[in-house]
């Protein structure tokens, strides 16, 4: 044991299962130096402020060298810290301080491609014989893989690029300045493993890999999701398992359910790929739900959402540093979303427009608390994104996805608390609108009101973690008769869980068949305020609009029959 | 051996039944009991009895299933009919289906099937096995049945019955056999002589109702005061998926049932019995009289030259009888219009009869609202009537685009012939049992009379 893990309890490795995680851009969070980027240091002095949240696991997005051309993912160096933002000290002590406190970290691993300024490929175009040269995909022809997508198609028109140096195209899945490792080459593998061993051997606690269905690429396929990108990952996972065990493999596969289920890997042996899975579809669900006020959506995505391995969870979130993600769906006979959105001015729009949670639903409390409910409900892991928590807003006029990687607004102060530097110096300007501004919108004020959103999520949160259903609970969509309202129970063992959500903006009743728990009464679970008992009859319930509730149903009540 | 037609508990109790026809001067005129389920000595004595009533002038026949139980039993209270004796012993007699017990030994026949007396069969489908012991609850009771769930079973039992084959049943099993995955399967029923005496089915457990469905876009639409395609609740894209789910129904029901073409003599004897129907209702609802030329007109147009296929529809198609589950759109209840003689019910007609009734249900639910808040606009600046009709508007023809309707002359004339009469008998119905609603229909009638042929 490293002397970093003394804060953790080993004694659970699927403890991914119940953790609630928290992604947090480290130049965005929190700046020590006064040079106007956030950095380890700041963030390993708002560690009391994610204990005190209830957060049980960060995740880093990168913060290697990188010539910042896609947010940190094009990567120039695996096994380093950005010097704007610390250094490997900084980094050991940051892990070992949330490590003190009980908060697991997991990073970012881009596996599938480099920044073209990474010196692997600089060493491979200037010299195709030496170590280097097959590190990446070469070719004389640009006419290799044609039947491979391209998923940038507003700024790629093929997935080649023609290299003046080294007079070939290399291959490229995302943008041209980020050639895709070659996989065919057990040098790669090798070096790949190295890069993952450096930051375990300092204790991370697993990493999120990005993009990883475009590992390898073969002629007359799609070159997604092949059967040896699969045997790469099982090898990574055995490597982590025997080394480093009960750390955690998060896959970033933006892919239909189904397909992403295989990235769990055999269910046989309760998983040997990844432990964990965003499951992407799901989230524009939960706003097309709403913005429907029908269940539908919502529970024909769960319908369709296979079982996953005994050892595995899926991740789900709201919003993340990217956009509303729609592009890469593309099984459309399977899903009507886009026809959908096609047609709804409102969400077709935000296809693709990068907006915080808050804008999104027109900084009304009742739908943000409505959505985090659901988030926190669901199966699988949620994933929350850094500023959610206090109903942070966006700046759509910053480029990219800037938009919403403003600064955390810690408290009405000179540059919302984030830095100490000429406000102007600050590498992204802090939110200073009427409405979301740090002075309107801070963890400060929103601390002092016991009736903030920030208290309300918090409280939510403790709730969670607090029962087992949640995050290891089987999920059974219950019905019911009103198609606005979305009800279903999150049971492990005697943990039983209700949750009702009413998406729509109107009051709305529900009668839902519980008569499995007749005669037990369902205690909601904020006040503790025990509801009329349950009987054979529909059990009705009247919500509040976008009202909810979770109530715990106590197994160990009357039994059925015993009134009779 | 009944004393129900010497005691008054029973008619008493049926009389009180939202599934009863009729509530005065009840008299229970004949009892036929089948064989026991289960002997009154093994405590409950169960078993369906056939009830001969008159409701005032009106005969008819029930189905009532009892349980006889030789203490009283104060949980059961609501579905108590009354004391009575059997063999010379008094026993205290309850509606079966009100008794979890008694609706375990109803049910068995879709297990074990052995012991079963020789006068009730159980009828089952390919692969359906209710197991024994297993949990039932009763559903809401509605119009003319009563609904238990058992397992993943939805066991209606009909309660006013009619000699001959229950048309639900018959199709829904064509249906079935063939595969659609329009309908949720019908797994099997029950059945004593001449008599359907319930059906079971597939439990959708996750559906709403459409009415119910659509209704949530309509309240939506009315809040945010916009067209149609630009509010939130937009339900174009439900609407298009349940009319390809009711061509999938047409066109199995097509290739499994009877079918006939009709020619011109059987299109003038349509006109006429659209007519006739006209006819009755103007001279009890004087204020139909303004369209009836405009409706005489518009059946005249049907063209008599031109065959139409008829075949087995659904007959009473309407929001209500749909389902939307996590699977799609499903549709039920085809027992055709239920008021109905079984001639009726099953006579062959053009499938848009039901898209008419369609077509009627979406105008229905938008102004369902209003008429039942007594609440015409929330916003006086806005014309909320204007948006519902465009939403109608929207609605139908997406449902019309996804069933893949043919817009031919004939075609649509005889659509709206259909609709005519559908918004007809609405005004006498509405007149009758609602009549905060007869504003719809009639308003509906302006528009297809006067109005243009825009869809």
């Amino acid at each position: 044991m490293t002397a970093s893990e003394k804060g953790l309890d080993r004694s659970d490795p699927d403890w991914f299962k119940s953790a609630v995680f928290y992604e947090v851009l480290v130049r965005s969070f929190r700046d020590s130096s006064g040079d106007g980027v956030g950095d380890l240091k700041g963030l390993t002095e708002k560690l009391d402020y994610l204990e005190w949240l209830g957060v049980d696991c960060v995740w880093l997005p990168p913060f290697f060298p990188s010539p910042l051309k896609d947010g940190g993912y094009d990567v120039a160096d695996y096994t380093a810290v950005a010097p704007d933002i610390g250094t490997i000290d900084d980094f050991q002590d940051f892990l070992d301080a949330a490590h003190a406190r009980g908060i697991r970290v997991i990073i970012d691993v881009v596996m599938n491609h480099t920044s073209d300024q990474h010196p692997w490929f600089q060493a491979s175009r200037s010299d195709p014989d030496g170590p280097f040269g097959d590190f990446y995909v070469w070719s004389d022809t640009d006419e290799r893989y044609s039947q491979a997508r391209i998923i940038f198609v507003d700024t790629e028109t093929s997935n080649w690029t023609w290299d003046p140096v080294r007079q070939q195209y290399f291959w490229h899945r995302f943008y041209s300045h980020q050639p895709d490792l070659n996989f065919e080459n057990p040098a790669v593998h090798e070096a790949m493993l190295a890069a993952l061993d450096f930051w375990l051997e300092r204790g991370v606690d697993g990493f999120r890999l990005d993009a990883v269905p475009y590992l390898y690429e073969e002629e007359d396929t799609s070159s997604e999701n092949l059967a040896r990108t699969h045997q790469f990952l099982k090898k990574v996972r055995a490597h982590v398992d025997a080394k480093y065990p009960g750390r955690v493999l998060l896959a970033e596969a933006n892919q239909w359910p189904a397909d992403v289920v295989d990235y769990f890997g055999d269910p046989a042996v309760g998983g040997d790929e990844c432990h964990m899975c965003f499951h992407f579809p799901v989230m524009p669900r939960i706003f097309m739900s709403v913005r429907r006020e029908s269940r539908y959506p919502i529970s024909e995505i769960l319908e369709q959402t296979p079982t996953v391995p005994e050892h595995c969870q899926w991740g789900i979130f709201l919003r993340n540093h990217d956009e509303l993600t729609l592009e890469m769906v593309t099984d459309e006979d399977r899903d009507y979303m886009w026809n959908e959105y096609a047609t709804d001015p409102r969400m077709k729009a935000n296809i693709g427009i990068r907006r915080r949670l808050a804008p999104l639903l027109d900084n009304d409390t009742n739908q943000m608390e409505l959505f985090t409910a659901l988030l926190l409900s669901l199966p699988g892991s949620p994933v929350l994104y850094y500023g959610d928590e206090i109903g942070m807003g966006d700046n759509i006029w910053l480029g990219d996805r800037d938009g919403v990687r403003t600064p955390m607004q810690w408290t009405p102060d000179r540059n919302a608390g984030f830095s100490s530097a000429t406000p102007g110096r600050l590498a992204l300007p802090v939110i200073m609108d009427p409405v979301f501004g740090f002075q309107a919108i801070n963890v400060e004020a929103q601390q002092a009101s016991s009736s903030s959103l920030l208290h309300w999520t918090r409280r939510m949160i403790y709730v969670r973690k607090q029962h087992t259903a949640f995050g290891r609970g089987s999920f059974l969509d219950l019905g019911g008769s009103n198609p606005s309202v979305l009800s279903y129970l999150r049971e492990d063992g005697d943990d039983v869980m209700l949750c009702v959500n009413n998406l729509s903006r109107f009051p709305q009743p529900v009668e839902l068949d519980l008569h499995q728990f007749s005669g037990h009464r369902p205690v909601e679970m904020l006040g503790g305020v025990e509801f009329p008992p349950i009987g054979d009859l529909p059990y009705l319930l009247t919500l509040a609009g976008y009202g909810f509730y979770w109530f715990r149903i106590l197994a160990d009540g009357p039994t059925r029959g015993a009134s009779e | 051996m009944s004393t129900w037609t010497e005691q008054p508990e029973l008619a008493a109790y049926l009389a009180r039944q939202r599934w009863f026809a009729g509530s005065e001067h009840v008299t229970v005129t004949g009892v036929a009991p089948l064989a026991w389920l289960s002997e009154p000595s093994s405590d409950p004595g169960v078993r369906f009895e056939i009830v001969s009533v008159m409701a005032g002038t009106q005969p008819g026949i029930y189905n009532v299933p009892l349980s006889y139980r030789s203490e009283p039993r104060e949980d059961l209270s609501y579905g108590f009919v009354g004391a009575s004796g059997v063999d010379g012993r008094t026993y205290y007699v309850y509606d079966a289906l009100h008794d979890p017990e008694a609706r375990a030994i109803l049910l068995s026949g879709f297990g074990d099937r052995a012991a079963l007396p020789d006068d009730i069969r159980y009828g089952r489908l390919p692969g359906f096995e209710l197991e024994a012991g297993v949990d039932n609850v009763l559903l809401g009771a509605e119009q003319s049945n009563t609904s238990v769930v058992a397992g993943d079973a939805l066991v209606k039992f009909f309660r006013r019955l009619s000699p001959g084959p229950n048309p639900d049943i018959e199709v829904q099993e064509a249906l079935t056999l063939a595969g659609s995955d329009e309908i949720p399967p019908l797994l099997g029923w029950i059945r004593s002589g001449d008599f359907d005496l319930a059906m079971a089915g597939w439990f959708e457990r996750s559906a709403t109702d459409g009415w119910d469905t659509a209704r949530a876009s309509v309240r939506a639409l009315r809040d945010d005061a916009v067209r149609a395609r630009e509010a939130g609740g937009d339900f174009a894209g439900e609407a298009e998926r349940l009319g390809a789910a009711t061509h999938g129904v047409h066109q199995r029901m097509r290739e499994l049932l009877p079918t006939a073409v009709w020619g011109a003599e059987e299109l003038e004897a349509l006109v006429t019995r659209l007519n006739s129907r006209l006819d009755d209702v103007v001279s009890a609802h004087p204020e139909v009289a303004d369209h009836a030329a405009g409706a005489r007109a518009a059946y005249d147009r049907i063209d008599r030259g031109v065959p139409v296929e008829v075949q087995r529809i659904h007959g009473d198609f309407h929001l209500g009888q749909t389902l939307r589950t996590t699977a799609g759109w499903k549709i039920i209840d085809f027992e055709g219009e239920p008021a109905a003689p079984l001639e009726d019910r099953i006579r062959l007609d053009s499938p848009l009869r039901d898209l008419a009734g369609m077509l009627r249900s979406f105008d229905y639910v938008a102004h369902s609202i209003p008429a039942m808040t007594g609440v015409i606009s929330l916003d006086p600046t806005v014309d909320e009537a204007a948006l519902a009709d465009d939403w109608v508007r929207r609605n139908q023809i997406a449902f019309l685009l996804g069933y893949g309707f043919e817009r031919s002359d004939a075609m649509v004339a005889m659509l709206r012939a259909y609709e005519i009469d559908k918004a007809v008998y609405e005004v006498a119905y509405e007149a009758a049992h609602r009549p905060d609603w007869i504003g719809i229909p009639l308003r509906a009638l302006t528009a297809l009379i006067g109005g243009s042929e825009a869809r």
